[in-house]
């Protein structure tokens, strides 16, 4: 088993271990879900919308480079600057000379995935740029020195306590448990960063081609306060990102938050488009977006296309049976659940996270929550069985399926084989179920309860049936 | 054209030759009808304040001739010191002229640290949505953010149905510099999933509909 692997499966037995996540989790995760299908059925035609946004995802997709060029000139026709970062490293660089050619000291950021996938707090901490993340639980995952495990509720796996004693030791503040004192205490604290910052950083939620805008999300207020208090504003967008027109913005905010968390739209949803002539109060007077590639042109126009078109709703985390039990950290990349088992292989050349795609158990709840209509399940076969040609898997997992093959593909041998169960199998078994299966079955009754193997075979019935005629 | 656009441009353009053209999506006609929940009906003021109430504004109905005092009451309510007013409200005049002595105007432009101190920021809005309730500010976008009591005067004429409204501009019109939709008060739901107004921006929006006189 490789390193990876061996670390997935001890994290994976590490969350199962823990009460408090797993009860967390669940109530979290059945609350969003709950409250996503009521949101989505208040719309008068919410399949006919998703389908729609499919389309206008699909065709944006199919004519990337075109809508890359409009929404270019756009931004540029509009006084705001572009850059192009080919991969992480490059973006990072490029944030970096940014802060540096204005003498920034201390940016804010707004919760932004693309900025995760970059790790661009290390790299502006490591020229001298304090970075200071705003949304509240991104802001507790920072102070506490720990990752977020959910790409749209990042602590999903604290609860008060913990959150209590992080900020307690790390702000020095009187131990509250209190959830509204809490939030008072870090509304208090990131007023004063953001008196007195001078770059914001975001990420985009969509970027609309027609017009050069960028839409950013936020239920809080911080992102506003990025965008409008610095004198610098950084937008980190994956090239994925674009919508062809304003209208269409219409279509994805009708769906965007009821998807992700219930609500008919977020709180703050702000339209950004160029820099104003003559910045007034509260506009940035430098616009940077930089626009990230990262893997992404490598997963344009091949097999997995389709995974290009998601809008990081969540959604798929919040239903996903194997992610409801084991949370976001097991997963040990930027993003977690199905979209996480799809990406987080894809941006980093299978190179690590071979694993991901076997944590699945392809229920398909995932495709059916999706928006976009992105067909997880069908991708993860895809890589699952690019691995296992890559020789990506391990011996015995490719033995295995090897001889399954050969036993499937004759009937004879899979005759031999159901006689072969029914022997090792019926000693051990209690009231038609079997608790402790021998080798190499031992693993599977580890977790769960095997059926017993029927006393009379379909085989046999089918012909003693037919004879019976 | 910067090298780097260029090398980053062809990789895509590579990647998207790729699919083949019958493959490739069509882009679906504007469907404003597909898209709308909200009819155009004559009851959207009405339909605004229930949805308006129900994400958690407080939304008055006030005369015209009334706003100015009703303002006041509202501040005084808050027990308001220091407030910013948008420069561009209509009637910010009368506002003034109808404040006591114990109200503090915040003047602009609204840059650095005076606003931080303001108790409340009042202003207009570019339009407001029946569909979900939401009023769409684009001018001195720190007013409605900053202090921890928003007030936003809404006229009864800028309220428009459906999203679909706002979105759908005559081509080549330009979007302003910064627009925000804003959906009820600041909030979050990262601790426990309890639900927590106030955040970053103002726990309590007062929504005041006017109707002319």
């Amino acid at each position: 088993m490789s390193r990876h692997a061996e670390k997935f499966e001890r994290a994976v037995a590490e969350a199962l271990g823990n009460p408090s996540l797993q009860e967390a989790l669940l109530s979290t995760t059945s609350r969003k879900m709950s409250q996503r299908t009521e949101a989505l059925a208040e719309l008068r035609n919410a399949d006919e919308l998703c389908d729609l946004a499919t389309q206008i995802k699909r065709h944006t997709l199919d004519h990337l480079d075109r809508y890359l060029e409009q929404f270019i000139e756009q931004v540029e026709a509009r006084g705001g600057q572009v850059h192009f970062a080919h991969t992480p490293e490059e973006a990072c660089e490029l944030i970096c000379r940014i802060a540096r050619e204005n003498e920034c000291k201390l940016a804010v950021k707004s919760k932004s995935m693309a900025t995760e996938e970059i790790e661009l707090n290390a790299a502006l901490q490591r020229i001298g740029v304090e970075v200071v993340e705003t949304d509240l639980g991104e802001f507790i995952v920072q102070i506490d020195h720990d990752r977020p495990s959910h790409i749209v509720t990042p602590i999903i796996h604290k609860n008060r306590r913990e959150i209590a004693e992080a900020m307690a030791r790390e702000l020095g503040v009187k131990y509250t448990e209190d959830p509204e004192e809490l939030t008072g205490i870090a509304r208090r604290h990131l007023r004063d960063i953001f008196r007195r910052c001078d770059l914001g950083i975001t990420g985009v939620n969509f970027g609309v081609a027609e017009t050069g805008t960028i839409c950013i999300c936020t239920n809080e207020g911080n992102g506003r306060l990025t965008l409008t208090r610095p004198r610098v504003h950084v937008a980190l967008m994956g090239m994925e990102k674009l919508i062809p027109r304003l209208a269409d913005l219409a279509l994805f905010l009708k769906i965007l938050a009821r998807s992700s968390t219930g609500q008919p739209i977020t709180v703050y949803t702000t339209l950004v488009t160029g820099v104003a002539k003559q910045p007034y109060a509260g506009t940035p007077e430098q616009l940077h977006i930089v626009i990230l590639d990262g893997g992404r042109s490598d997963i344009l126009g091949g097999a997995y296309h389709d995974i290009l078109r998601c809008i990081r709703c969540g959604a798929c985390l919040n239903a996903c049976p194997v992610y409801r039990h084991i949370g976001g950290h097991a997963y040990n990349s930027v993003y977690s659940g199905p979209i996480g088992k799809v990406l987080t292989p894809l941006l980093n050349e299978h190179v690590v996270h071979a694993d991901l795609p076997q944590a699945s158990s392809l229920c398909g709840l995932c495709l059916e929550v999706c928006p976009v209509r992105i067909d997880i399940p069908e991708l993860l076969v895809r890589l699952r069985c690019e691995q296992t040609r890559g020789r990506m898997t391990g011996f015995w997992h490719r033995t295995a399926f090897r001889m399954a093959t050969v036993m499937l593909k004759s009937p004879g041998l899979y005759r031999m084989g159901q006689w072969m169960a029914r022997i090792a199998l019926s000693s051990g078994s209690r009231d038609g179920w079997v608790e402790h299966a021998p080798q190499p079955l031992q693993s599977m009754t580890d977790t769960r309860d095997l059926l017993a193997p029927a006393r009379r075979s379909f085989r046999r019935i089918w012909e003693e049936g037919l004879r019976d005629e | 054209m910067s090298n780097a656009r260029g090398s980053f441009m062809k990789r895509v353009r590579d990647a998207v030759a790729l699919r083949a053209s019958q493959d490739r999506a069509p882009l679906p006609e504007p469907n404003h009808e597909a898209l709308r929940q909200q009819a155009d009906a004559p009851d959207s003021m009405a339909i605004f304040k229930i949805r308006a109430e129900s994400i958690g504004f407080n939304v008055h109905t006030v005369q015209q001739s009334n706003l100015s005092e009703h303002i006041i009451a509202l501040l005084q309510r808050h027990d308001v010191r220091k407030v910013a007013v948008a420069p561009d409200l209509p009637g910010e005049d009368a506002l003034r002229a109808a404040a006591g002595d114990e109200l503090s105007f915040i003047d602009g432009p609204f840059k650095g640290d005076p606003l931080f101190a303001a108790d409340a920021g009042i202003t207009g809005v570019m339009a407001a949505v029946a569909e979900t309730g939401s009023i769409i500010c684009s001018s001195f976008p720190q007013l409605s953010l900053v202090p921890p009591v928003h007030i936003a005067i809404v006229r009864a004429n800028q309220i428009v149905p459906d999203f679909v409204d706002i979105f759908t501009h005559p081509a080549g019109e330009k979007p302003p510099t910064q627009l925000t939709i804003i959906t009820g008060p600041s909030k979050t739901s990262d601790i426990e999933g309890i639900l927590i107004t106030g955040v970053h921006g103002p726990g309590i929006v007062h929504v005041c509909v006017v109707e002319e006189d």
